[in-house]
């Protein structure tokens, strides 16, 4: 029975540790409305890194999807580099982006700046 | 607030308190678990109907600080149900408080994490100190409680006394209904995440056609 109950808890945590990489490169992408013209008065290279350090190519998601060496951070990367800015900005009583609910940034009717690019053509 | 009770218990039969003082102290235990039950219940469920992106959090793919607390939900219904039907699963009343401690010291320092983590209310780290320490504190002083003075032998007699009853067919049939939707449910919350046919490419070009993003 001990032997059992013990042996049953480290095969759920294996599979779960082991598994979840898996299921992780493999997530579908929410939608998210990022309004580009909202950001302008950011320095560019906050963002679009690939610009001074070389490090990437094409859109955001080519690397931080596709590349395995940061794909499993992609999560706490881009929510932590969002919500950290939107945060202090709130705290300072500046006009901020959503930080709390999902929904604010992920729906499908928000403008990206995709879709604008479309909108001008 | 359920490690509260879970000290008093164990003071009051050391300093030999009354019996049924005890067994109000274990209702209150009881009572206490149930609350936060229906605590975590409506945060799950409210959550997702107020904003139903957050589903994705229940996914084994969500980030540590939200898997934790899915993880904590479950042991903390697992501790429920075990207790409620420990004469049933005919586990000696020792492994029964064995398993019971751990698991409840996983689910607290699970959800503690999970808390910390998120860093929707706690973003500073004196704030994350001192609600660890206010989380800690109570169940340290618990656990050294139990090991400086022993613990109670009441469940011990009651299980004595359990060992010698036959299961209940009822009742043991919903353990086992029961055990089959917590495997039914771990299932699907693995399975959940499983992608459609096809590789991950075809997969977001297809997304990104039917949102019309490029």
């Amino acid at each position: 029975m001990r032997l059992g109950s013990i042996a049953g808890v480290v095969v759920v945590v294996l599979a779960t540790i082991l598994y979840r990489p898996t299921m992780m490169r493999n997530a579908e992408l929410l939608p998210v409305a990022f309004e580009h013209l909202d950001h302008v008065d950011q320095n560019c290279v906050q963002c679009h890194h690939n610009y001074v350090d070389d490090t990437g190519y094409d859109s955001c998601y080519s690397c931080h999807k596709h590349d395995l060496s940061v794909a499993l951070k992609i999560e706490p990367m881009f929510h932590d580099f969002c919500r950290t800015c939107h945060i202090d900005k709130a705290a300072l009583g500046d006009p901020s982006g959503p930080f709390r609910v999902c929904v604010e940034c992920h729906n499908e009717g928000g403008r990206t700046s995709q879709n604008l690019k479309l909108q001008k053509g | 607030m359920l490690a509260l009770p879970a000290i008093a218990p164990r003071v009051w039969v050391n300093y030999g308190g009354h019996p049924r003082g005890l067994q109000y102290l274990l209702y209150l235990h009881r009572d206490v678990t149930y609350l936060v039950l229906l605590l975590v219940f409506i945060h799950i469920v409210g959550l997702i109907v107020v904003d139903q992106t957050t589903i994705e959090y229940l996914k084994l793919s969500a980030p540590w600080s939200m898997l934790s607390a899915t993880i904590a939900a479950v042991v903390l219904l697992v501790i429920t149900i075990s207790s409620l039907f420990r004469a049933e699963l005919n586990v000696r009343y020792r492994a029964w408080h064995n398993w019971h401690i751990g698991m409840s010291i996983a689910a607290m320092a699970l959800t503690t994490f999970h808390i910390v983590d998120a860093g929707f209310y706690l973003n500073s780290s004196i704030k994350k100190a001192v609600f660890v320490t206010l989380v800690a504190g109570p169940s340290l002083v618990s656990f050294g409680v139990s090991r400086w003075r022993g613990t109670s032998n009441l469940g011990a007699q009651q299980n004595q006394r359990q060992r010698v009853l036959r299961m209940p067919s009822a009742r043991a049939g919903s353990l086992r209904l029961i055990t089959l939707l917590g495997i039914l449910w771990f299932v699907w919350m693995v399975c959940f995440a499983i992608p459609e046919a096809g590789s991950r490419g075809d997969r977001q070009a297809n997304q990104c056609a039917a949102r019309g993003c490029d």
